[in-house]
């Protein structure tokens, strides 16, 4: 379980959306250009960590859905030799050397946000290396960067001055699957 | 309620775990090893053990082979050591722990009944004793308990999440290894008065898997997880009902089971216990495929 007391997290605004699909590009670009004209093998999507949800079982909505940055991460508690783990700022990595590519953390992931690499046989996920490396110049992560609705935002939710924070406290928002007790730090504006 | 095919345009991933037919004989390889060791216990012929040992290598070599990074083995188990980083509480850890047991287990055992290195009254002594064998029956249910416990730990798979099927595959699993107890039987390959319970344990087994198929299906079309109940669904009526009502009820099980109680012909057992062994794979080829995520609704 994530004891950090930063916890960075995603806002996705569902009201504010507009489909084009700058952030799945994007994702790709920065993470893994190597895969920008290839998809991921069985799955009819680009590859990227941010996959498309649509529903119209109980009311019509499309949503962007990626790893949820889990609190009690399934991915985490079911990897056998540890290479998942909660870092300083409560995201969920992935390390590759500790990883021998057995797919449980894909299998494990209630949202289906994990998918594996067909090069180097790592399970994926946002947040990516590239991304990574964004947050740690101070820099938002590509998907935000590169909305043009400002449909998304990323930072600390425990910092009550941050945009996140705020944003989630002016609007009615939702995490998913909350039933499934991962205690997930994905914010869906509804 | 949603029907499969809508279902699968909401959540159509499964493929991306890449959990097919190598997981599917990893599975049955295990059940029939573990289970097989099990009932060694009162068997203790060489050709068994043999076959057991067979059975456990190739599972894991089946499972290793799986892995998509299996080249960086050996490196991650020496990070995760030196950085504590084990997952002692993971099925899969708990796994590759007893797998490795079984197979260096196993080799060691088969090499005393051929007498390869361990040759002699003391090694042939102690792999005819009850605590020798006790060991081995106790590891092969770990095995098999294991990879029912694989499945159940899959959280983002709800059909999987069944206590049942750590029963279930201990109970195919013994079916599948009477089946093979039987198959050496008639083919003069161990002694038939060392396994005179073979038809009764078989129709008691068969019975007894027929009856924890239904809890499994029961439990899960009762459940209030979408995805649960489509897995339950897909085999009852969905694309994996041929091989589910033709290839593990009707000749997995019940043609196994009618027949067993009918008649001893070496004939009709042979053919019995070949098809006992391929529906407990079956079963759990079924199984696995009926696998979905749950959709993402808001």
């Amino acid at each position: 379980m994530s004891e950090s007391k930063k916890q960075l997290a995603h806002l996705f605004d569902a009201t504010q959306c507009i489909g084009c699909g700058a952030c799945v590009l994007a994702c790709s670009q920065t993470n893994f250009p190597e895969m920008l004209n290839r998809s991921i093998p069985k799955r009819n999507w680009p590859a990227s960590n941010i996959r498309k949800v649509q529903s119209e079982v109980r009311r019509p909505v499309t949503l962007l859905v990626q790893c949820q940055q889990c609190s009690d991460a399934p991915c985490v508690r079911t990897c056998p030799f540890g290479a998942n783990y909660y870092d300083e700022n409560g995201l969920v990595r992935t390390d590759p050397n500790k990883c021998v590519g057995c797919n449980y953390c894909i299998a494990s992931c209630p949202y289906d946000a994990r998918w594996s690499h067909p090069d180097s046989g790592l399970p994926m996920k946002c947040i990516g290396e590239g991304c990574m490396k964004l947050i740690e110049n101070g820099e938002q992560p590509a998907c935000v960067k590169a909305c043009p609705a400002g449909a998304r935002a990323f930072g600390d939710i425990n910092d009550p001055n941050s945009l996140i924070a705020q944003r989630i406290r002016q609007s009615k928002t939702e995490t998913l699957m909350p039933q499934k007790g991962t205690r997930p730090n994905f914010f869906v504006v509804v | 309620m949603t029907n499969i095919a809508d279902f699968n345009l909401m959540t159509t991933q499964l493929e991306a775990a890449h959990w097919g037919w190598t997981i599917a004989l990893f599975l049955w390889a295990v059940g029939l090893s573990g289970m097989g060791f099990f009932l060694n216990y009162w068997v203790r012929q060489k050709k068994f053990v043999y076959l057991l040992t067979a059975a456990a290598i190739i599972g894991t070599l089946l499972v290793v082979s799986h892995l998509a990074r299996m080249l960086n083995l050996p490196f991650a188990v020496l990070s995760s050591v030196f950085d504590m980083a084990l997952n002692l509480s993971s099925w899969m850890f708990i796994g590759i722990c007893l797998l490795s047991l079984l197979c260096v287990g196993s080799l060691f055992y088969s090499m005393i009944c051929a007498g390869i290195l361990f040759k002699g009254e003391k090694w042939q002594q102690m792999a005819d004793s009850n605590w020798f064998n006790g060991i081995f029956s106790a590891l092969g249910a770990a095995c098999t308990v294991y990879s029912g416990f694989l499945l159940t730990q899959a959280v983002g798979i709800p059909f999987w999440n069944s206590a049942i099927i750590p029963i279930l595959w201990i109970i195919s699993g013994m079916a599948c290894s009477v089946g093979a107890i039987e198959l050496l039987m008639v083919f003069g390959q161990i002694d038939a008065s060392r396994v005179k319970w073979s038809r009764t344990t078989s129709i008691w087994v068969e019975i007894a898997e027929l009856l924890t198929i239904f809890a499994f299906l029961h439990v899960s079309l009762s459940s209030n997880m979408e995805a649960a109940r489509v897995g339950a669904e897909s085999l009852l009526y969905g694309p994996n009902a041929l091989m589910f009502w033709l290839g593990v009820i009707l000749f997995g099980s019940l043609v196994p089971l009618v027949a067993t109680i009918l008649t001893r012909s070496h004939k009709v057992l042979v053919c019995t216990a070949v098809l006992g062994i391929i529906g407990a794979l079956l079963l759990r080829a079924s199984v696995l495929f009926a696998g979905y995520y749950d959709p993402i609704l808001m």
